[in-house]
This record gives structure tokens, C-alpha cells and sequence, in this order.
């Protein structure tokens, strides 16, 4: 087993330098918890999104889903899935639905459990192509859990992208110590 | 609201040798949100799984649940009481596991850790993989540590921290 301590690995050659990635902003949940959370203004200068959370709402149950609207924009939008629940795979299709974010832990699960997922929204800028969400998500409860791999479509329009607001399913908050932070990437 | 660029390699390691069966990121800086890491890794010999372990905890206090894609079917399982939080599988040679793991807010101190994986291997399938680590311990050391066999001389490990505004 060989040691190195970061700081000093660091000199290492090799690395992928990536001078390109920014942090736009960052919500986290204190205190208690919110209906929704919001990005807005979102700068036009980058070519990508990528969007990185901890999640957990109120919900009476042991799990959620957590919703985005781009743009305000409240139409339902096409999504495709592949999710796993520890027992099978299985695929969906769903335009009946709000766009589909990811998946949260919800009240019911052991205190401290939260899911985790990253989002990848690109050419956010581009007016004259529909956005799509690629969407990374899961959570493992000890015994429970599930993972999801999503895309989703926004079909109604070719705007760019200037807001991003995060909601639950239904029934309850974002939960304290939820963290949503977006990030931009030249 | 835009700040200085991101995704900063904390360290790379590159195996030497045929003897090695941990890889190891200790004295991890606690300035990042998030932190990523990429292994690329095959084995000397035979085909073994690749767990992390997270500031030398060695009991059962992982878990994980996964999704699978082998080329003919689709399958997902979960297993508890691991002693690793599981991301990747390499293979013999030229089999590269290649696997992206994302450790989000892991240097919180109030929440259990919870990781998401993607692995791909020629060889054997692609998986998606989120593991829980119950402890609420921020995270300062990572052990990437091959279940059975020796890393292939060139396999790499490198570790990245991204700092949200």
C-alpha cells in the first residue's frame, strides 16, 4: 500500500487541468425546510450546465422525486428512464408528468440519509435547439434504495436557459440540509 | 456570483509494480464541496471488484444498490452490511475498468455519504452504482482497494475537489 498525502501528490504530472469549470451559485436548505429551490439569472456565458445536489424532502415516505421547471416554463415535458431497485431493471416513458430531476430520500428514511445526483444540462444557450436534462441520481437506504439514469426534454420551447426552479412531488418541502449547487463549464 | 474556475486534481496515482492492492488518498483537503474520482485500472490477474473505503472504516457499514447492463440483459441488486462502498470492476489486461464516482458534500459533518458511481468495462457490462456510507464523519482519507488480485502496473486513480460558490 502506498501513501501520498494529497497536497503533496498534487505535483504529480498527469492531471486533467480543468480551467474551464465554474461555480455559478449555490442553495443550501438551513434552518427549515423550503417549498422550492431557484436559480435565477443564470449567466449566459458558459456552454453547459451541470447541476450537483444532496437530496431530501418532508414527504411521508421513505423516498421522493424531485421536479424542475426551466424557465417558469410549467408544461409537462418528455422524459425517458432507466431505474434500479435493488430487484430489477426496468425502463419508463412519461409526458404526463412534470420534469422528472432525480430522486430524494424522504422523512421517513433514517435521519441523515440523503440521495445524491448530478444533472448535465447542455448548450443551455442555444435558441434553436429543445433542452435536454441528462440526469444521474440515487439513493441506498441499508436495505432500500434505487438508482435512476434519465433524460428529459423540454419540447415547448428553443429559449436559453436564464432560471431553474426545483420542487418535490407532491406533499412536502425540501428538506433541511439539502444542497443544490450549479455550475458552468466554458 | 461566477468565481474562480473549479475541478481541481488533488492527487493522481499511478500503480508501479504488480504488488499493489490499495490505492490510497489520505490528508484529503476539506476545502472542496464535492469531490470526484476517476480510476482507470486493470488487474495482474483475474477479475476483481473495486471498493472504497472511507477514512479506514473496515465495518459494515456500507451499502450500495446498483443498476446492471451486460449486452443482454438488465439486471439491479443491492447487497448491506459491506464493508466497502463498491464502484468498479477490473478486468485482466486490456479489460480497463473505467469508472467516474461522485462524492457529494463530503465534507459535511451532520449527513450519511451517500456516492454515486459509473462504471464501464469492454469485457464484462456497464453499471450505475449509489452506495451509502453510514457515518457522518466527513470524509479525509479514501482507500480504493481491489477485493481480491494486484492493480496492473498503470492503473490510475486520480482525486478532484470542486468548490461550489
Amino acid at each position: 500500500m502506498s501513501l501520498i498525502p494529497g497536497v503533496i501528490a498534487s505535483g504529480i504530472s498527469g492531471h486533467l487541468v480543468n480551467n474551464n469549470y465554474f461555480s455559478i451559485a449555490t442553495q443550501t436548505v438551513t434552518g427549515s425546510s423550503v417549498l422550492a429551490v431557484t436559480f435565477s439569472s443564470i449567466p449566459s456565458t458558459y456552454t453547459h450546465l451541470q447541476l450537483r445536489w444532496v437530496g431530501r424532502t418532508t414527504r411521508s415516505t421513505t423516498s421522493d422525486s424531485l421536479y424542475v421547471q426551466l424557465n417558469g416554463d410549467t408544461s409537462y415535458y418528455y422524459s425517458h428512464g432507466l431505474s434500479g431497485n435493488g430487484s430489477s431493471a426496468s425502463a419508463y416513458a412519461d409526458n404526463t408528468n412534470p420534469n422528472n430531476l432525480g430522486l430524494a430520500t424522504a422523512s421517513s428514511a433514517t435521519s441523515g440519509m440523503f440521495s445524491a445526483g448530478v444533472t448535465d444540462i447542455l448548450d443551455y444557450t442555444n435558441t434553436n435547439k429543445y433542452k435536454t436534462l441528462r440526469n444521474f441520481s440515487g439513493f441506498d437506504e441499508n436495505g432500500s434504495g434505487a438508482i435512476r439514469l434519465s433524460s428529459s426534454a423540454n419540447i415547448g420551447t428553443s429559449a436559453a436557459i436564464n432560471s431553474i426552479y426545483i420542487y418535490t412531488n407532491g406533499g412536502g418541502n425540501i428538506d433541511v440540509g439539502s444542497q443544490f449547487a450549479l455550475y458552468g463549464i466554458k | 456570483m461566477a468565481s474562480a474556475p473549479t475541478y481541481t486534481p488533488i492527487a493522481t496515482q499511478t500503480v508501479s509494480g504488480s504488488t499493489t492492492t490499495t490505492v490510497s488518498f489520505t490528508f484529503i483537503p476539506q476545502t472542496y464541496t464535492d469531490l470526484i474520482l476517476i480510476c482507470n485500472a486493470s488487474t495482474v490477474s483475474g477479475n476483481y471488484d473495486i471498493g472504497l473505503q472511507f477514512n479506514s472504516d473496515t465495518s459494515g457499514s456500507y451499502s450500495f444498490t446498483y443498476i446492471r447492463g451486460n449486452g443482454s440483459v438488465t439486471s439491479s441488486s443491492r447487497s448491506v452490511g459491506q464493508v466497502f462502498a463498491w464502484t468498479d470492476w477490473a478486468g485482466y489486461t486490456t479489460t480497463i475498468g473505467q469508472t467516474i464516482t461522485h462524492i457529494n458534500n463530503y465534507s459535511n459533518s451532520t449527513t450519511y455519504k451517500t456516492v454515486l458511481s459509473h462504471y464501464g468495462n469492454l469485457g464484462s457490462a456497464v453499471d450505475s452504482v449509489v452506495s451509502l456510507w453510514r457515518n457522518t464523519a466527513a470524509i479525509t482519507r479514501i482507500d480504493a482497494t481491489m477485493s481480491g488480485g494486484f492493480f496492473a502496473s498503470g492503473s490510475t486513480v486520480t482525486l478532484y475537489g470542486i468548490l461550489a460558490a
